[in-house]
């Protein structure tokens, strides 16, 4: 990966974050934060099951 | 729980469960299942752009204006700055991550072709847990932002 594209990736994110805190709240970005980690990892599990299933 | 996550839950259960059954039912005859079929980065992409309007239409009383203010559309269009930017990042480097490949930076400055990785199941995971969990961030996201603008109505 190019310095640039990292560090254009790693600002666009942050500032996301940044707007979405201020927008809409601490509680709510954590229980989000929560949610999709949560989400994240029963659909990899998933997939991880399912791809040793299939071979 | 809040209201967000029951809208986040049930937009992700369905649009993971329709993608992953249309996906299924149009595998290859040869192909067995394997992570791009789990790959739901798109669907949430389409899912969360789906949501804003839809929660607009139903959430707000009848009769009320909804009115946009400069935090809520700047934090609008970062969440698409964002599905831009990673379609952008998909082209130069996750589509090879999904095939177990990197693109490496040659001594001028620029990309050069595609070489198998040296670990290429953990690029295929880094692929598949960075486009999910892009997907699932802005879904909330847009998911709890449309939720404030409709409350937010009079």
């Amino acid at each position: 990966m190019t310095n640039r594209d990292i560090s254009i990736g790693i600002g666009a994110g942050l500032l996301a974050i940044v707007a979405l805190i201020l927008v809409l709240g601490i509680e709510t970005f954590v229980t989000g934060v929560v949610a999709i980690t949560g989400a994240v990892a029963l659909l990899g599990g998933i997939a991880w099951l399912a791809s040793k299933r299939g071979g | 729980m809040s209201h967000e996550v029951y809208v986040f839950a049930g937009a992700a259960v369905a649009v993971i469960g329709a993608g992953l059954v249309l996906r299924g039912l149009t595998l290859a005859d040869n192909e067995s299942m394997n992570l791009t079929i789990f790959d739901c980065t798109k669907d949430l992409f389409l899912a969360a752009v789906a949501v804003f309007p839809t929660t607009l239409i139903i959430e707000p009383k009848p009769g009320a204006t909804i009115d946009f203010h400069a935090g809520e559309l700047l934090a609008t269009f970062l969440l698409l700055a964002l599905i831009a930017l990673w379609a952008k990042g998909d082209t130069r480097y996750f589509y090879y991550w999904r095939r177990g490949e990197k693109r490496t930076k040659q001594n001028d400055g620029k990309l050069g072709p595609a070489a198998t990785a040296s670990h290429p199941r953990l690029r295929k995971a880094a692929a598949f847990a960075f486009g999910n969990g892009l997907g699932f961030s802005v879904l909330f996201a847009s998911t709890a932002l449309s939720h404030h603008v409709a409350s937010l109505a009079k």
